[in-house]
């Protein structure tokens, strides 16, 4: 078998809850910190963070939870011209990717070969978060671990519990 | 299912913070449709820098696909390829941009655009990922103190913040105003 078409091996695969992708329009004419100000002063938790301004302003994605919608509406109303909402998004986050692209590679090809959407991503040293559609989350996990192999007696998990702060 | 957590800090922790400078930074568009080709060109683009992969981060960009972000470090021997690669580019942006980059990465990706030098300063806290109001605080204490930011990226608990040359220094001043780092800890008067 080819290198590059065998599984790459991983440490583990985990996914989210439901979430609700924000997206913050190019050049809109507000800023990401308002943005951010009105989300926290909710107490909402942006899970996942990725902005550029290779448009000239900041612009770009943040995750929160499907229960804070409603909340995080009524706290961006004035920044509704400015944003937009996508929903049902779900988390696969894949550690670590010790800096492999091939593993990117494979994993974003595995993706599109099966038709399932990535509406954004997010890398720390260790770990990448996709997000994609929730619905097809299971699809999603099928995709790559086409590509990947996960540690014995490891399944992809889903968080048991959450932790929210008061 | 939940549990709920009372977090209350003065100032919020972080295990430190660190910058890196002389990266680069590769922006460019990749079509919704073209995923499984965009992913194969991946290891050609940054191949053509010469750089190892630091960061990966994309968002929606217009009409249909992803602006990809590929946050490299530049080896100090590959640090004139870099620039001539850069400089290569920003005459065909002006002259072809479309074409030429679409000849480069076999018709899948365009808008290529290179930030280079830029500078990385980043952190980790405890339960980040959990917690709200990190990475607002991280983005309003560069905004106060003028560091422009040319990127943030958060997963889990780390914060990640890619500036213009030269702002590493004053980005990480200003968190380590906003911020408690471990440093701070042990010497209360210098911070």
């Amino acid at each position: 078998m080819h290198p590059s078409l065998s599984k790459l091996p991983i440490g583990g695969l985990k996914l989210s809850s439901e979430l609700v992708q924000i997206r913050l329009l190019p050049n809109s004419g507000f800023s990401v910190q308002e943005m951010f100000r009105r989300l926290a002063d909710q107490r909402i938790n942006v899970t996942m963070v990725s902005m550029d301004a290779t448009d000239g302003e900041l612009t770009g994605i943040g995750c929160i939870f499907a229960e804070d919608r409603v909340l995080a509406e009524v706290a961006l109303q004035p920044l509704e011209a400015a944003i937009d909402m996508l929903s049902p998004i779900g988390a696969l986050t894949i550690f670590p990717h010790q800096a492999r692209l091939l593993l990117i590679e494979n994993i974003l090809s595995a993706m599109g070969r099966d038709g399932l959407p990535v509406y954004g991503m997010a890398s720390s040293h260790s770990a990448l978060t996709l997000t994609t559609d929730y619905r097809r989350l299971d699809d999603a996990v099928s995709a790559v671990c086409r590509v990947v192999s996960l540690p014995e007696n490891h399944a992809p998990f889903r968080p048991e519990f959450r932790v929210k702060q008061l | 299912m939940e549990t709920f957590a009372v977090y209350w800090e003065p100032i919020i922790k972080t295990y430190g913070i660190a910058e890196r400078t002389g990266l680069c930074l590769i922006s460019l568009d990749l079509p919704f449709d073209r995923l499984s080709d965009g992913g194969a060109c991946l290891p050609d683009i940054v191949s053509r820098f010469g750089g190892s992969l630091i960061l990966i981060f994309s968002r929606p960009a217009s009409p249909a696909g992803l602006r990809l972000n590929l946050l490299l470090d530049r080896p100090p021997e590959n640090v004139d390829r870099v620039e001539k690669v850069d400089a290569v580019e920003k005459k065909a942006q002006s002259a072809q941009p479309m074409d030429m980059n679409h000849a480069d990465f076999g018709g899948v990706c365009s808008g290529l655009r290179v930030d280079n030098p830029v500078e990385l300063v980043y952190f980790q806290g405890p339960h980040y990922g959990d917690r709200y109001g990190i990475a607002g605080a991280a983005v309003t204490a560069l905004a106060e103190h003028g560091v422009p930011l040319l990127a943030v990226v958060c997963t889990g608990a780390s914060v990640y913040l890619i500036t213009p040359k030269g702002m590493a220094c004053a980005a990480r001043n200003a968190l380590k105003e906003a911020f408690s780092t471990p440093e701070a800890a042990k010497n209360p008067t210098n911070s």
